[in-house]
Formats: structure tokens, C-alpha cells, sequence
């Protein structure tokens, strides 16, 4: 309506203000992503718990802090708006609630790491995943406390910078989570296991490949390489080749990755019921689950992901 | 199939009739009539408007709040609705005070920079 | 079937499908009221910054037309209501009669509505930068304002949004008189026309607080 028909609301020649628009897309937007992670945590707990056969610690804690995080996200918006012209007191509040959110993702993450101590670890392919997310997120988050600091954004907002912190935060995140419970429930999808050497040899492609991807994308953005730009000066050169170079790993992981989940649907074993000793009720049925998913009433004994 | 939906029928839907709350038709006839005199209210604030012009916004305002208060609880049944979805709905209002307090902090509070170059 | 109600198998019984339906319509509202909130927000904003361009603005719009047509949407609101009262207590008919009466409404709004935008656009008032101020000072209407698209630019956004509203209000309301006639709806079975009420109860809220906001304060 805007752009086609000049509405104008936003338009300076009528007297608009862009700075409102902005304001009303990132009102959506940003609590938007903090909708894609929530999902993805709620998947480590899952990958985190079963495979290393240990009760999750603090899942109280793990509970309040996704309500926290999804509460907190809907007041940061204007985080990335920091070099709009907004106003300092704008900026000054954005930042420091932007800060906050951290503290109940920190919380999750810790009581991640603590389920993972004294456990028994296997490191299959979904484990894998779950030990990328744990690490790379945990780089992506905190890029984003730099990014939170107005002075600091300043310099690095439109960067590289930005880049690599929302794809370690994204791809890091969401997509490791999504990969990761993708194969662990491949089994109970498809009725079929997976080859676990090759998705693993999937993981590894992926997981290198995303850091030399991505990686190299911080030093380029702090060095001032602008994003959204076709072409860049020859001093960002060689970092561009190098990221490059990571793309390709990655695209090897995902043809591994295809490979395998090619191969497990047309000639996988026969999936058991629980191929992965876990407790949640899902794997208490059949896999793939029947028209009803149980045929019994499972029984409940004990909260979900409690080990021991 | 149908032996699975009996299983779960632990007849409980004779509570449906005696818990749904049907509002008399008085209670809708008064509230349309409140909805009216509002209105009219309105209206004629508006024709003596010039007699508190800074109060006028608010006035206005204020009544159609009262409007949409009484066309929530009664109309959309709200008042007897589950209080969840009281609470869902009020959540549709309160962000979009979020909106409107972070804007008007942004946009009153700017000021107009030189440039430092 | 559950006690003459189709209850899907995801369901325990009628109560939990019965709330989980309009547990699933209050959050759409929600999505509603952050729609058209959003505009509010930024006409609040606009209007606070040019108090005399709105002022302007708002002196090109009939109250009394306005008045009206909250008159015939409260009007409305009450036949809605109506529509669902009569099935609660076996009364289809007088639900159908109801239901038609609240389209009719709606159609008396939009009838209103154009009488109001073809009157602007012969005056050459248009949103935004498609305003046409030299029709507007042949009409003998010059305009005082360089930036008065700003205000018709909201003025036609939210109206023509609720407008928009209005005729899909007015389309679900006939869907439903005619699941009516046929004789889907019971005492126990309902939910259909709630659903569609609320909604239609938003639109009306929309502009309750539409009219004071554009045709009054200026």
C-alpha cells in the first residue's frame, strides 16, 4: 500500500517517519526468531537427555526460562535499530533489555551442559547435533550481547558481523537442533534405522564446514566488510575464499546427510519401538506409532527425561 | 473407531448444556441500548466540543472504551468465557501498548543532531 | 458423534472441543487486534505530531454519516448476538432472521461508506501522494496542508481495512444463516456462528473506536 498506492505513513515527504516502519517490522519480526529457537531447545532437552541417559537437571528451570526468553524477545526490537535515529533513550532501553534475555538462555544452556556431566554419552549422529548446538549457539548468543552494545553496534551493525552471529544462532541453533531430532526420530517416523557411521560423517562436514563458513564472517565484519554487497575491496579477499571454501564442506555434509536419509528409507533396517532406550512416551509405542498411536494406555511413572 | 471415542466419553457432555451460559435477551437489549445512549454521548460531546478542546481526545476516548468494554463483556461473552481466553484477549491489548509506549519513547524523545563532521 | 455432536478423534469429549475451538478464535482476535492496533498506533503518533493537518483532514469527514454507521453496526452487533441467543434456545428461525438482518446492516454500512469515498474522490482526495490538490481547489476545497495525504493516507488504510472486514464478515454471516436454514446448528452446536459473532463483534469494536478517533478529533 505503502510503495504502490504512497500511502505515506512512512513517507518524509508527507511528513512520515521510515523510523516508525521500522519500528513496526521489528515489532513482529524479532519475536519472530525467538519463535524459531524455542522449538530447537525444546529439542535438546530431548537429544541432551536420552543420550546420555541422564535426568535433565533443572527442568523447572529449563521450563520458566523458555517463558522467559519468549517474554523478554517481545521488548528488544528496537535492537536493531540502534543507527536508525531512533532516539538514545530508545537505544539505551533497547540495549539493556536486550541484555537481559540472555540470562534465561544462559540458564538453559548451563543446565544443558549439566545434564551432560557424569552421564553416559553415546555419540551417535543426534548427540552430535545436540553437542553443535550447545557450542556454536553458545557463539551466536554471545555475539549478540556484543551486538546488544549500542557503541559497539554502531560499528557493526549492515556488517558481516551481524551475518555470522545470526546464522551461528540460526544454522548453529535451529538447524543443529532440527538435524539433530530429525535422526532421532527418524526411527520412529520411518520405521527404519539409519546408518549412523554416514550421518555422523554428515555431521562432521557440516559442523567443520559451518565454522570455516562462518567464522571467518566476524574478523570480515569487525574489519568493516559491509553486508548485502555484490563485491568487496581486495583486503576481505582472502577471508571470502576461505568462508567459500566452508560452503563446500557444508554442501558435502548435506549430501552425506541425504545419502543417509536416502538410504535408511529405502533399505534401513526395521526400527524397534525404543531403538534409543529413551523415556518419553513416544518410544513406549510402536514405530511408526499406529492409527491411534497407542494401543494401550502407556503408564506414567515418572516426569519426562528422569534417567535415573 | 468408534470404539476409541467411547472410551474417552466418561459422560461429561451432559455438563455442556447446564455450564453454558446463555445471556437473557434483556441483558443484549440493555447493552444495545447503553451502546446507543454512548453513542448519542459521544456525538454530542463532540458539538460542544470547543468548550474543552484539550480534554476532547481523551473524552472521546474514554467513551468509546466504555463502548468497547461493554461490547466485549456482553456481546462477545467474555464475562463468562473461560478466563484463559480473557487473558488471551487482553494480551492483544497489552503488546499493543508495548508498541505504542516504545514508540512514542523513541520518537518524543529524539534530538535534532548536528553533524559531528 | 458424541450426544448428536461430531467430536473429532484428538478430542476427549464435546466440553474439550467445544473450548479448544474457541480457545483456537480468541487467539486469531488477538492477531486482529494487533492488525488494526498497529494503525491506531501509528495514527495516534501522526496525529499528535500534525494536530493541524489532522484537524484538516478530519474536516472533509461527515460525522453525522459516521454516526450513522455506528448506529446500524451496534445494531448489528445486537442481531449477532441475537443469532446465537435464538439457537441456544431453539428458536432457528428467528436465528436466521437475525443473522440476514446483521448482513443487512453490514450491507447499509458499505452503501454509507461508498457514499463517503465517491464524494472524496470527486473532490480529488486521495491517500497518500495520490492526493490531487489542484481538483481539490477546483472543487473549492484548496488544500491547506502540503502533507494531507499523510492524514488520508490512515483514513483510507484503516477504513478501507474495516470496509474489507466488513464484506468478509457479511460473506461468513451468510455462510453460516445458510448452515442455519439447513438445520446444522442445535443448542448443543453452535460454535460456527460464535466464532463468526466474534469476529463480527471485533469489526464493530474496530470502529467504535474508529469513528471518534477519525470524524471527531480534529
Amino acid at each position: 500500500m505503502e510503495r504502490v498506492f504512497g500511502v505515506g505513513i512512512f513517507d518524509p515527504k508527507l511528513g512520515g517517519d521510515p523510523v516508525l516502519f521500522q519500528h513496526f517490522f521489528w515489532f513482529y519480526s524479532h519475536p519472530a526468531v525467538y519463535i524459531m529457537i524455542l522449538p530447537a531447545m525444546g529439542i535438546v532437552s530431548e537429544l541432551i537427555t536420552t543420550y546420555s541417559k541422564k535426568t535433565i537437571f533443572g527442568y523447572t528451570a529449563i521450563a520458566f526460562s523458555s517463558i522467559g526468553i519468549a517474554a523478554v524477545s517481545f521488548f528488544v526490537w528496537g535492537h536493531h535499530m540502534f543507527v536508525s535515529g531512533q532516539s538514545e533513550l530508545a537505544g539505551v532501553l533497547f540495549s539493556f533489555i536486550t541484555m537481559l534475555v540472555g540470562v534465561p538462555t544462559a540458564i538453559k544452556m548451563f543446565n544443558w551442559l549439566a545434564t551432560l556431566y557424569k552421564g553416559s554419552i553415546e555419540f551417535r549422529a543426534p548427540m552430535l547435533f545436540a553437542l553443535g548446538f550447545l557450542f556454536l549457539f553458545a557463539i551466536g548468543g554471545v555475539t549478540g550481547i556484543i551486538l546488544a552494545v549500542t557503541a559497539v553496534d554502531v560499528h557493526f551493525h549492515d556488517t558481516y558481523f551481524v551475518v555470522a552471529h545470526f546464522h551461528y544462532v540460526m544454522v548453529g541453533g535451529t538447524l543443529m537442533a532440527i538435524m539433530g531430532g530429525f535422526y532421532h526420530w527418524f526411527p520412529k517416523m520411518f520405521g527404519k534405522m539409519y546408518n549412523d557411521v554416514t550421518a555422523r560423517i554428515s555431521w562432521v562436514f557440516i559442523f567443520v564446514g559451518f565454522n570455516v563458513t562462518f567464522f571467518p564472517q566476524f574478523i570480515l565484519g569487525a574489519k568493516g566488510m559491509p553486508r548485502r554487497y555484490f563485491d568487496y575491496i581486495p583486503e576481505y579477499e582472502n577471508l571470502n575464499k576461505i568462508s567459500t571454501i566452508g560452503s563446500w564442506l557444508i554442501g558435502i555434509g548435506f549430501l552425506f546427510g541425504l545419502y543417509t536419509i536416502i538410504r535408511g528409507l529405502t533399505s534401513g533396517e526395521k526400527a524397534p519401538p525404543n531403538p534409543w532406550g529413551a523415556k518419553t512416551l513416544e518410544w513406549q509405542t510402536e514405530s511408526p506409532p499406529t492409527m491411534h498411536n497407542f494401543d494401550h494406555d502407556p503408564i506414567v511413572t515418572a516426569g519426562p527425561y528422569e534417567y535415573k | 473407531m468408534a470404539g476409541k471415542n467411547n472410551h474417552h466419553n466418561n459422560g461429561s457432555e451432559n455438563h455442556h448444556e447446564s455450564e453454558v451460559h446463555i445471556t437473557p435477551l434483556s441483558t443484549y437489549l440493555k447493552v444495545a441500548v447503553a451502546l446507543f445512549v454512548l453513542t448519542f454521548l459521544t456525538v454530542t460531546a463532540h458539538i460542544y466540543e470547543s468548550h474543552y478542546v484539550t480534554m476532547a481526545p481523551f473524552i472521546a476516548f474514554g467513551i468509546a472504551a466504555i463502548k468497547a468494554f461493554l461490547v466485549m463483556a456482553w456481546f462477545m461473552h467474555l464475562k463468562y468465557e473461560e478466563p484463559s481466553n480473557r487473558l488471551i484477549f487482553s494480551m492483544g491489548f497489552l503488546f499493543l501498548a508495548v508498541l505504542f509506549a516504545f514508540c512514542v519513547i523513541d520518537i518524543f524523545t529524539r534530538v535534532p543532531q548536528g553533524t559531528i563532521l | 458423534m458424541i450426544n448428536g455432536v461430531e467430536v473429532a478423534s484428538h478430542f476427549r469429549d464435546v466440553n474439550h472441543q467445544y473450548a479448544s475451538n474457541k480457545e483456537g478464535i480468541w487467539l486469531f482476535m488477538v492477531t486482529e487486534i494487533l492488525m488494526f492496533g498497529g494503525l491506531f498506533v501509528g495514527y495516534i503518533i501522526n496525529h499528535t505530531i500534525y494536530p493541524e493537518v489532522f484537524a484538516e483532514g478530519a474536516s472533509y469527514l461527515d460525522w453525522h454519516m459516521g454516526f450513522v454507521n455506528t448506529l446500524v453496526l451496534i445494531f448489528s452487533s445486537l442481531t449477532m448476538a441475537l443469532g446465537i441467543y435464538f439457537n441456544q434456545i431453539s428458536k432457528p428461525k428467528w436465528a436466521t432472521w437475525s443473522l440476514a438482518i446483521t448482513v443487512l446492516c453490514g450491507a447499509i454500512f458499505m452503501v454509507i461508506k461508498y457514499f463517503e469515498y465517491t464524494h472524496k474522490f470527486h473532490l480529488g482526495i486521495f491517500p497518500g501522494r495520490m492526493i490531487n490538490p489542484e481538483r481539490m481547489a477546483e472543487e473549492g476545497h484548496p488544500m491547506q496542508h502540503a502533507n494531507l495525504g499523510l492524514y488520508f493516507g490512515f483514513y483510507y488504510c484503516m477504513t478501507g481495512l474495516h470496509g474489507l472486514h466488513v464484506l468478509i464478515g457479511m460473506g461468513l454471516i451468510t455462510w453460516v444463516m445458510i448452515r442455519n436454514i439447513r438445520g446444522e446448528f442445535s443448542p448443543k452446536y453452535y460454535t460456527p456462528i460464535e466464532g463468526i459473532g466474534i469476529f463480527w463483534h471485533i469489526v464493530d469494536l474496530i470502529w467504535i473506536f474508529l469513528f471518534p478517533l477519525l470524524y471527531l478529533v480534529g
